[in-house]
């Protein structure tokens, strides 16, 4: 296995609601190599979502530790965090979350405002993430004027624009028709190729999973086959 | 400034929900610039030029009570006073009974006017028709500017206080801080009624502001034990009672001010609470994305003080327009010859819309840069 880029070690994530825990990843060890496309797989309230939030760092564990690129997150504070995110990760979600006052090119500008990059830098930035994924040409566009595909793309410009080594996607086309869905998939799949992102995917189709080079199951919070022993699809064998 | 547009973006979202807001907070805050001008005119009232060296006389009882015209003479020779001169109230109806028609008439000595009142500039020869020709008036520039008056015309005033209607030629027109009164000659109407020889009020001269003091001691000490005994006030104090004879009128204004305001602020933060709840997601997207809870406080409440001054900006400019330039202002012209809408007033309309955008925006803004992020994205999902 090539070096790892996040290792999780005994994770525990319990909610408490109205006085009662209830448990929602048991003890989780699992290790992701950098440049894997990895798919996390399961039925619904098994804690896929849940776990790809402690990777990103918008949620912490109740014990155990999260290393990303050998640096424990769970030990940074909120502002710590921020800075870190906005560094490493790019979020890709099932419903797009767009600003839908923001046209596409203002969309993807929007991770780089947080950054020193001078007006001229960010536009090239910006540019060059929608031409990744083919939409140069809608750049004046807004959320409403475009498909639920061409949104994706956009969301994926702007999970890329900062060239963050992690990309983490929630049910990416768990709102698109197939042919879209296709394409999005096959457009993650580019990026984990070219550009050697380290994706982990969450996903309930298992046709989306079949992208993946590796699949983890949870079930109940625990994983299927811990240690980060994968279930391979056998098209990537 | 590269956040500018994500803030007026965010602020066109709902374009009627934005207008609405803009102009409640503007008709808010243009009710609390009016106020602001009128207190700003009653004050000024008491500070015109020249005050600081006049006491004015009047009957203890009451100013719409008269004294005898030989309590002059003996007013002239306390030490101090330069000269003095009588002057009564004349309130006759100019056209029509109406507000804009409406200007402050005395008659006067016409010998001493321009001694007592030394501030009032006009020339010699304008001076020296009006007091040589008993149906002579002298008017304000501004009183002239406001009607087109100029020299020679003949106003007619129909009295309203007293039975005559006296008909007067403009023989001179003066300028000073206080440009809106109109005089003409006590002889005029004294000749008219058979000469009773009642005054409204002495207006004094001094030498010194310092003589103020002693002065009017003198001069209501000497009258103490008459049939009509004087009130002598300072022309600041007498001014301020002429004003507090309508009541608490500033404190009243104040309060009305801030109760308007204190309601519009309700108003503002019930609308941005609305907005950021429909943003909830979007927040947790972006803080996500890397946004700070500080920095999304700080873009929250720009875009409620963005809206608000927008609001203010509105008030401002609707304000100058109409009491400057459609000169609504002359409604309220008997007793606030002064009134304008000064920078000063534009600088707490403007203020008081910040505030009400900061304090509006204060807690919607805190609650959303407090957003969990998982909860925010858990309610897309």
């Amino acid at each position: 296995m090539a070096e790892p880029l996040i290792n999780i070690v005994q994770v525990t994530k319990h909610y408490r609601r109205e006085a009662i825990d209830i448990p929602v990843l048991d003890n989780i060890d699992l290790e992701v190599a950098r440049g894997e496309f990895l798919a996390l797989m399961g039925p619904s309230g098994s804690g896929k979502t849940t776990l790809l939030n402690l990777i990103a760092g918008i949620d912490k564990p109740n014990s155990g530790r999260v290393v990303v690129d050998g640096k424990d997150i769970t030990r940074l504070d909120e502002r710590q965090l921020a800075k870190w995110r906005a560094r490493h990760v790019g979020f890709i979600f099932q419903l797009y979350n767009l600003i839908p006052v923001l046209n596409a090119f203002e969309n993807v500008e929007l991770p780089l405002l947080l950054s020193n990059l001078s007006k001229k830098n960010r536009r090239d930035h910006v540019m060059t993430a929608l031409s990744v994924v083919g939409l140069e040409d809608r750049v004046r566009h807004y959320p409403r004027q475009l498909s639920g595909g061409q949104e994706q793309r956009v969301a994926i410009a702007r999970a890329i624009v900062t060239d963050p080594s992690l990309l983490v996607a929630d049910e990416p086309t768990g709102d698109l028709d197939a042919k879209s869905a296709d394409e999005i998939l096959d457009l993650l799949k580019r990026l984990n190729e070219e550009f050697h992102k380290t994706i982990i995917m969450v996903t309930h189709d298992p046709r989306a999973a079949r992208h993946a080079h590796a699949v983890v199951h949870l079930e109940k919070g625990v994983l299927s086959k811990t240690g980060g022993v994968y279930e391979v699809p056998a098209a990537h064998n | 400034m590269k956040f500018l547009r994500l803030i007026t973006r965010n602020v066109a979202r709902n374009k009627r929900r934005t207008v609405l807001t803009v102009l409640s907070v503007s008709v808010s805050v243009f009710l609390l610039a009016t106020m602001q001008a009128v207190i700003a005119s009653l004050g000024s009232i008491s500070q015109l030029t020249g005050g600081e060296y006049r006491v004015v006389v009047r009957r203890n009882t009451s100013i719409a009570d008269s004294m005898p015209e030989a309590y002059r003479e003996k007013i002239e020779q306390v030490p101090g006073v330069v000269a003095a001169y009588p002057s009564n109230w004349f309130g006759g109806i100019y056209k029509e009974d109406k507000p804009q028609y409406t200007f402050a008439q005395f008659y006067v000595d016409t010998k001493s006017l321009f001694d007592v009142q030394f501030e009032l500039q006009i020339s010699p020869e304008e001076k020296a028709a009006f007091q040589q020709e008993r149906t002579a008036a002298v008017v304000g520039k501004k009183l002239a500017d406001k009607y087109g008056w100029k020299l020679g015309d003949v106003i007619e005033l129909k009295g309203a206080i007293y039975p005559l209607d006296p008909r007067l030629t403009i023989r001179g027109i003066y300028t000073g801080p206080q440009e809106s009164v109109f005089y003409f000659h006590r002889e005029y109407v004294e000749e008219a009624f058979g000469r009773p020889g009642r005054v409204g009020q002495y207006r004094v001269r001094l030498d010194s502001p310092a003589s103020a003091a002693r002065v009017m001691e003198e001069i209501d000490s000497m009258f103490k034990n008459s049939a009509a005994p004087t009130k002598t006030e300072t022309e600041a104090a007498f001014a301020a009672g002429f004003i507090s004879m309508l009541g608490n009128v500033k404190g009243l204004i104040s309060g009305i001010g801030l109760v308007v305001v204190f309601t519009i602020t309700l108003i503002g933060a019930n609308t941005m609470a609305m907005s950021a709840r429909e943003r909830f997601t979007e927040v947790a997207v972006m803080k996500a994305l890397g946004f700070r809870p500080s920095m999304i406080l700080t873009l929250m409440l720009s875009e409620a003080v963005l809206i608000a001054l927008l609001g203010g900006v509105l008030a401002a400019i609707a304000a100058k327009v109409i009491f400057q330039f459609v000169g609504l202002g002359d409604v309220l012209a008997l007793f606030l010859q002064n009134f304008k809408i000064s920078t000063g007033t534009i600088a707490l309309a403007l203020g008081a819309s910040a505030l009400i955008g900061l304090v509006s925006g204060g807690i919607p803004a805190w609650n959303a840069s407090r957003i969990k992020i998982v909860d925010g994205l858990r309610r897309v999902a």
